[in-house]
């Protein structure tokens, strides 16, 4: 089938630019689900509320360059704040509580969220355009390749990178570290573990918005789009290890090569492949790829 | 319809709606389940059918109702979850005896209902569903009856419309699920020397369509047909269009994506000279009574530009009032009888219930879309009505 | 919590579902059953939460095979039912001891992980073996026997069936290998220093847990007369997960409470609102910020003022 090796480079930038998508979508779970060791099954609906309300500011601005960029910035922000007030007054009552009972509630959350933006955007489909300068299609030399695809190619190291910066060489990174490692530690130390964890939530959550707003150019914007996600980030956190940046990235590339490569050679075939590879990394190494086998291994 | 008949009909109206209201006292209003899917992905279509459902209830309600008794629609949610469809039609059954039901909207939903309409001997009209194992075999029963075309009656019509396109070879595409190897299969059957050039399915909920989409392009056909519907159609038709699929290859689609409100999200993205199909378009301008069918669902919606899933329940309704108006009771055994062979009017012109098949004859709408002068959503050109 | 208050609640329940064929709605009849099941399903993940402490995110799987295999061997291969449901359960278990032996040596959320792993597989096989399961269309009409096809033979049989399996779930929790459970569950080294062999017990747990779970899937199959691949989805195996910590996992009837209570409310809202999530969601959210310990704290507190009277 790739006798042609114009198709080939072309398949494989398909594979990037979906991993890339993927990993956006994913970094912000992999925050929560690291630092909180939440999992969080609200993440689908934060980046639904994402792409809603960059549909809601491109409507004002109008379809233009600064437009787009208000959207994801007004998504990440408009989501940013309501995880705050979600985390402050709800969530943060339940730290101390059982673990399983911060499930309970992100599924809660679910619920309320998906019916309000049904209640505030209705049930229809809604469509957001790349940016004017990312429409089209690109010369790459060997063949023409969408330029919105390649964005994404680049948007996802740029947000790794920067996500790595802030962890690893920021004090507040450090914070973050340390709240994941030891909680008691840090709060005997003084640090007030309350508003790590408030920032944690409040930027997984509006990591989770920007991700919806970045990927709506290549999807629809409808009530069905969360349940259509989440499933891949949630793979993708397993498989690279929890909270493990590094890892969600490389899942991301795992998953976005076998979900390209795996509907050209298995077909519909395809849809078993991931939870097969999925299951045999977590047989080999039950932590993820990159997670720390830490005391709750074996 | 003529002045003359109008008035007549009219004073008849008013005169059982005279009669009624002692009527209904006794009886109370006749319960129709609605069984629709009205959260999460699937909602536009259960919302659309609904408004179709209740525009006619209305009509039929002002009009005096069905033997002297208003409709009264219960609405549940199916989820497009057949456990939670049969639970929701027996829960209807047992707890408010229902024994009228439209729904539920697609297909896996609509064969598990379809069963328990069966076993509960409740008649069960299907609006939208239009996969064949509905109606075929060990399925069919006297107590359903599937209103929109199989994918059998798409194969035949598609093909001519394909051949009306100047197709030689085609490339399928789709989801893989039953519509998508019904409709295909059909469209094989009766495509003669059309030469098939490939099928690129991806699993269901797929939402990356990047890998089908550049085998699309490589393929040695000069058509495309496919079948993602809803939101996923959306996401195929933008990451199609920049690697130029749209502009090398002709392209017809499956799963009623003519429908206007997929125009309407699209807007300036829907790409032209798409080829599509709806149950029904506002700006079609054949049959005086679709004017007026359009007129009063614009005031239902409080839009002029509607969508096409309303005229599915608009019809079932329609169906089942005059099943009830002809067997004279609501009994369902009664009323399953007298839909086998119905013939009515609709917005769309006559259509009939196949006796033997219980299925009907519905037409639904082939065309183009091209831009609009003067709009950014696109419409269906060469729009033609085929039966 | 005591055994005590238990025992008198279970013995009032079933004295109450004994009464329920009784009161002549046939609506009442058929939402015991399907309340039933649903228990029994939350009351067979609550062998490994609540007493070993492990929480599946697959659990939905066993439910769905168990269900799959009564609707094959009854429908396809036309076996009497004593045959189909025991084969299919004994099926599902074997499955279980499998997937079981890979599982149990993780912990905590690596095992919920696999566990979610694998049920997405049987999900994946389910939709993609057409002519064994019937696709995402569904296996649809199965042929119940026909001392079963009334509603009212119907609620006995499964009356009978739930009775007996919670009645064997009780014994066992109560039973040593119960109290091995428990052992496990509050400090896994202490009980491998008193020679207990955890691995083996939480193996054991996991294929008991599948063994009941389809025992639910069965019935739930016969109910609706067909199976469906939604019952194996993660969001299957997420709702039981949620059944069993609204009702509360330390203790026996937790579960039978938090996944009454679910399904009760998603019926009864979806007859009065289209906004049935939402109303759905609020309540939750109101449980787990006030109840915290689940809705059992609402029956201890309520035994223990009627226990000071």
């Amino acid at each position: 089938m790739f006798a042609n090796p114009m198709i080939l480079f072309i398949q494989v930038m398909n594979s990037l630019s979906l991993a890339m998508n993927l990993f956006i979508i994913a970094a912000g779970l992999t925050l929560i689900f690291g630092v909180l060791r939440i999992v969080n099954f609200a993440h689908g609906a934060f980046y639904m509320v994402g792409a809603y309300v960059a549909l809601s500011i491109l409507r004002v601005t109008g379809d233009s360059n600064l437009g787009f960029l208000l959207g994801v910035l007004g998504a990440g922000a408009l989501m940013g704040a309501m995880a705050f007030v979600v985390e402050r007054g709800l969530l943060s009552r339940l730290y101390d509580k059982e673990h399983m009972l911060q499930l309970l509630f992100t599924f809660a959350l679910v619920l309320v969220i998906k019916d309000l933006v049904k209640m505030i955007w209705g049930s229809g489909q809604y469509s957001i355009g790349a940016p004017p300068f990312l429409r089209g299609a690109v010369n790459l030399g060997i063949s023409p390749y969408p330029k919105y695809a390649l964005f994404l190619c680049v948007m996802g190291p740029i947000i790794a990178v920067a996500i790595w910066f802030f962890m690893e060489r920021t004090r507040w990174g450090r914070i973050l570290r340390a709240a994941r490692e030891d909680r008691v530690m840090l709060n005997a130390l003084g640090t007030d573990v309350k508003l790590v964890y408030s920032g944690v939530f409040v930027t997984g959550a509006a990591l989770a918005a920007m991700g919806g707003a970045l990927a709506a150019p290549r999807s629809a914007v409808d009530p069905g789009m969360d349940s259509l996600v989440i499933i891949d980030a949630f793979i993708i956190v397993i498989i690279g290890g929890l909270g493990s940046l590094l890892g969600s990235f490389v899942g991301a590339l795992i998953l976005g090569f076998l979900t390209v490569m795996g509907s050209i050679y298995l077909k519909e075939w395809v849809i078993v492949a991931s939870y097969v590879m999925m299951v045999v990394i977590l047989l080999v190494r039950p932590w993820g790829l990159f997670g720390k086998a830490d005391e709750e291994r074996h | 319809m003529t002045y003359r008949k109008a008035m007549k009909s009219c004073a008849l109206a008013l005169g059982t709606a005279v009669l009624a209201t002692a009527a209904m006292a006794q009886d109370g209003p006749i319960k129709v389940g609605v069984i629709l899917p009205m959260s999460g992905g699937g909602a536009y279509v259960g919302e659309g059918i609904y408004a179709g459902v209740d525009l006619a209830v209305k009509q039929v309600n002002e009009a005096g109702g069905v033997l002297g008794r208003p409709l009264q629609v219960l609405l549940r949610d199916e989820q497009l979850r057949p456990d939670v469809s049969t639970a929701a039609m027996r829960e209807l059954i047992t707890l408010e005896g229902v024994q009228h039901f439209i729904g539920p909207a697609t297909s896996a939903t609509s064969l598990a209902n379809s069963q328990i309409a069966r076993e509960e001997k409740v008649v069960n009209i299907s609006p939208s569903a239009k996969t064949e194992a509905l109606t075929a075999g060990d399925n069919l029963h006297d107590y359903i009856f599937q209103l929109a075309p199989t994918t059998d009656v798409d194969g035949v019509r598609t093909v001519e419309v394909l051949r009306g396109m100047g197709t030689e070879s085609i490339c399928f595409t789709g989801f893989d699920y039953a519509y998508t190897h019904d409709w295909f299969a059909a469209i094989r059957a009766n495509m003669g020397d059309i030469t098939e050039a490939g099928e690129f399915l991806v699993p269901m909920n797929a939402t990356d369509f990047s890998a089908t989409i550049t085998q699309l392009l490589s393929s040695d056909c000069d058509t495309i047909v496919g079948t993602q519907y809803g939101g996923s159609f959306i996401a195929f038709v933008k990451q199609a269009t920049p690697f130029g699929l749209f502009e090398s290859k002709k392209v017809l689609w499956g799963s009623n994506t003519g429908d206007h409100a997929v125009a309407a999200a699209l807007g300036a993205e829907l790409p032209g000279g798409l080829w599509a199909s709806a149950a029904d378009v506002w700006y079609y301008e054949g049959e005086d009574s679709h004017a007026a069918y359009q007129q009063a669902l614009a005031a239902h919606q409080g839009r002029k530009e509607t969508d096409m899933w309303p005229i599915t329940g608009y019809n079932a309704v329609k169906f089942l009032t005059a099943a009830i108006e002809a067997a004279g009771t609501t009994e369902p055994t009664a009323v399953a009888a007298a839909l086998d062979g119905l013939t009515i009017q609709t917005p769309l012109g006559e259509i009939t219930i196949d006796p033997e098949t219980n299925r009907a004859n519905s037409p639904e709408f082939y065309g183009r879309f091209e831009p609009q002068e003067g709009s950014d959503v696109a419409r269906m050109t060469d729009l033609r009505l085929v039966r | 919590m005591t055994s005590r208050p238990q025992l008198i609640f279970l013995a009032c329940l079933f004295l109450a579902l004994l009464a329920v064929p009784f009161l002549g709605s046939r609506y009442l009849t058929e939402l015991a059953v399907q309340v039933m099941i649903f228990s029994l399903l939350a009351l067979s993940l609550n062998i490994l939460v609540g007493h070993i402490g492990l929480v599946s995110f697959g659990h939905a799987a066993f439910f769905a095979i168990g269900g799959y295999a009564t609707a094959f061997f009854l429908t396809r291969w036309q076996l009497p039912l004593a045959a189909a449901m025991p084969m299919a359960v004994l099926l599902a278990a074997a499955f279980a001891l499998v997937i079981g032996v890979l599982c149990v040596r993780l912990k905590a959320i690596y095992f919920a992980m696999l566990t979610l792993a694998f049920s997405m597989l049987v999900w994946g096989i389910i939709i993609k073996w057409k002519p064994v399961t019937g696709g995402d269309d569904g296996f649809v009409g199965i042929t119940l026997p026909g001392m079963l096809a009334s509603p009212q033979s119907f609620y006995w049989f499964v009356l009978a069936v739930v009775g007996a399996s919670t009645a064997l779930m009780w014994l066992l929790s109560k039973s040593t290998m119960g109290q091995i459970f428990v052992a496990i569950r509050e400090n896994e080294t202490r009980a491998s220093f008193l020679g207990v062999n955890v691995r083996q017990m939480q193996l054991i747990g996991f294929v008991l847990a599948a063994l009941f779970a389809a025992i639910a899937g069965s019935l739930m199959a016969m109910y609706l007369r067909g199976m469906y691949p939604q019952s194996a989805f993660w969001t299957q195996s997420g709702h039981i997960v949620i059944s069993v910590l609204l009702g509360g996992v330390h203790s026996f009837v937790g579960p039978i409470l938090g996944a009454s209570l679910l399904y009760l409310l998603e019926v009864t809202i979806h007859q009065y609102t289209q906004y049935w999530p939402l109303v759905m969601g609020l309540i939750l959210l109101l449980v787990v910020l006030v109840l915290p310990e689940g809705l059992i704290e609402l029956f201890r507190k309520l035994y223990a003022r009627l226990g000071r009277k």
